[in-house]
């Protein structure tokens, strides 16, 4: 599986099927079993010292599936924190560019709030800013939409789309749900029991004729995909 | 058959106990290892002292009003209780030094460590444990940040701290308590309670109950940040891992008291 630069690529499937565990095989948050990851050359695997986590942080930016913001801090304190570990701005510097992120994302007001204050929505977007604020060439967004209202999950995608314009990072976008997905990513790769079933354009995706794939297009639950429940 | 069915109820129990037993031991390896790392990274490289002086603040001074308390109240028992005792054998004017050697030996490090339990340790595993959980710990990850130097470091330096002085404080109020007690309300005389008290307390007592709290405000904090560490989901995993920390912690610090007081009773005394 590769990643074209720049590009928006969905990475879907059933629940419990890999996606997550993909995107933390990759961040380094878990350790392959078997196989190679290489981001831009660099093998990542088996290479998690001290180095290896410096380089993943530098290229990667992480948006967890519940924002995972830091609960102590206020949403300032959560966008600047990467840069403060970093320690490569002057103060000043990182105050500006966190206030400049938080507002890209339509949080102005907001910097002095903690997270349990304000809406699963509006952590997301925090979320975002934190993950983009190092300027990173890949972007992973873990189920963006999980927990939100149909209208706030628009304005998430809609939010997606528009930093992805201006900020022009690789982007990977973890989901279940489709066809919405569909207004934010080109590529499509879906995944079932830890396997790519299916990898290409969005029209490539819907005519496949897996059996798991149309299953899970259609949404059904006769099918190849066993339901857990 | 009947042997059959006793021989398979016993493999059941001996395989079941054999299972837990060997959990507990990779448990116990695990907490080992998790404390040495803690302690590797807490000498060296970078060092967060804006954390520490955080905890400090969180473990330490937050702890300080009940800590307060519960040593005026213990030295009012004692005294009380003391000089009851005493007068049975006419000898009501030691119970300042009863006061002072009980506090600085025993009470003091005892009753601290199990106060900074009750309020720090439960909430270090409780917040540790929804970091976790909530993947905030990943998070610290994914940006290149080591969450043992982040989150333990600074809990584990800050418990090691905080205790002796938390245990000082205790001392001093609980020796103020009983000296008010004891005194003002029993009618000891004040000289013969503050003479027969420094007369009797050494350094060496001193020393012995800094040693003890030293040990047990380790033990608090890495017991706490290593149930936090190891939590499971959901809420039922944090309720549990609290628990757990509080109950392991206290009844660590009891077993650990007995030990250390044999030790340096032959090493002082």
């Amino acid at each position: 599986m590769q990643v074209v630069d720049g590009s928006l690529v969905a990475v879907v499937g059933p629940s419990g099927t890999g996606k997550s565990v993909l995107l933390k095989l990759i961040t380094g948050l878990l350790e392959v079993d078997a196989g190679e990851i290489s981001i831009d050359g660099y093998i990542v695997t088996g290479n998690r010292g001290a180095a290896g986590r410096e380089f993943v942080a530098k290229k990667m930016g992480v948006l967890f599936q519940a924002a995972a913001l830091f609960d102590s801090m206020t949403l300032f304190e959560n966008v600047s924190f990467p840069l403060e570990q970093r320690q490569e701005l002057a103060p000043k510097e990182i105050k500006e560019r966190s206030l400049e992120y938080l507002w890209n994302v339509g949080l102005k007001g907001y910097e002095n709030k903690l997270p349990g204050e304000i809406s699963i929505g509006m952590r997301k977007r925090v979320g975002i800013a934190r993950a983009l604020i190092t300027e990173p060439k890949y972007l992973f967004f873990d189920e963006p939409n999980t927990g939100l209202d149909p209208e706030v999950g628009q304005g998430i995608y809609e939010l997606i789309i528009k930093l992805h314009k201006r900020f022009g990072f690789t982007g990977i976008v973890i989901s279940h749900e489709i066809p919405e997905i569909f207004q934010v990513c080109s590529r499509v790769i879906m995944l079932y029991e830890g396997q790519v079933q299916v990898d290409g354009s969005i029209s490539e995706f819907l005519d496949c004729d897996k059996p798991v794939v149309r299953q899970f297009i259609q949404g059904t639950a006769d099918g190849p995909i066993q339901l857990n429940f | 058959m009947c042997k059959v069915k006793i021989f398979f109820m016993f493999y059941r129990i001996i395989s079941g106990f054999g299972e837990q037993f060997g959990r507990y031991v990779l448990a116990v390896a695990e907490a080992w290892i998790f404390i040495f790392e803690v302690l590797y990274k807490s000498l060296t490289p970078p060092y967060r002292f804006k954390l520490i002086i955080q905890q400090l603040y969180i473990i330490g001074a937050q702890s300080f009003s009940v800590v307060a308390l519960v040593g005026g109240f213990t030295g009012a028992v004692l005294a009380v209780q003391g000089e009851y005792t005493l007068s049975q054998f006419g000898a009501t004017g030691y119970t300042g030094s009863a006061i002072a050697l009980s506090l600085i030996r025993e009470l003091g490090p005892v009753l601290t460590a199990l106060m900074v339990n009750g309020r720090a340790g439960s909430a270090m595993t409780a917040e540790l444990g929804i970091m976790k959980i909530s993947e905030q710990v990943d998070a610290l990850r994914s940006m290149a940040v080591d969450p043992i130097r982040y989150l333990m470091v600074p809990r584990v330096i800050a418990g090691i701290i905080s205790v002796p002085i938390l245990t000082a404080i205790f001392d001093v109020v609980g020796i103020a308590g009983g000296y008010l007690v004891g005194v003002e309300s029993l009618g000891l005389s004040s000289g013969i309670f503050m003479s027969q008290m420094t007369s009797a307390v050494s350094d060496v007592d001193v020393i012995s109950g800094f040693i003890k709290s030293i040990f047990f405000g380790l033990i608090v904090a890495w017991v706490s940040c290593y149930k936090g560490w190891t939590c499971g989901f959901g809420a039922v995993g944090v309720n549990k891992a609290t628990t757990s920390a509080v109950v392991t912690s206290s009844v660590a610090i009891l077993v650990l008291d007995y030990f250390l007081t044999s030790i340096l009773t032959k090493v002082f005394f």
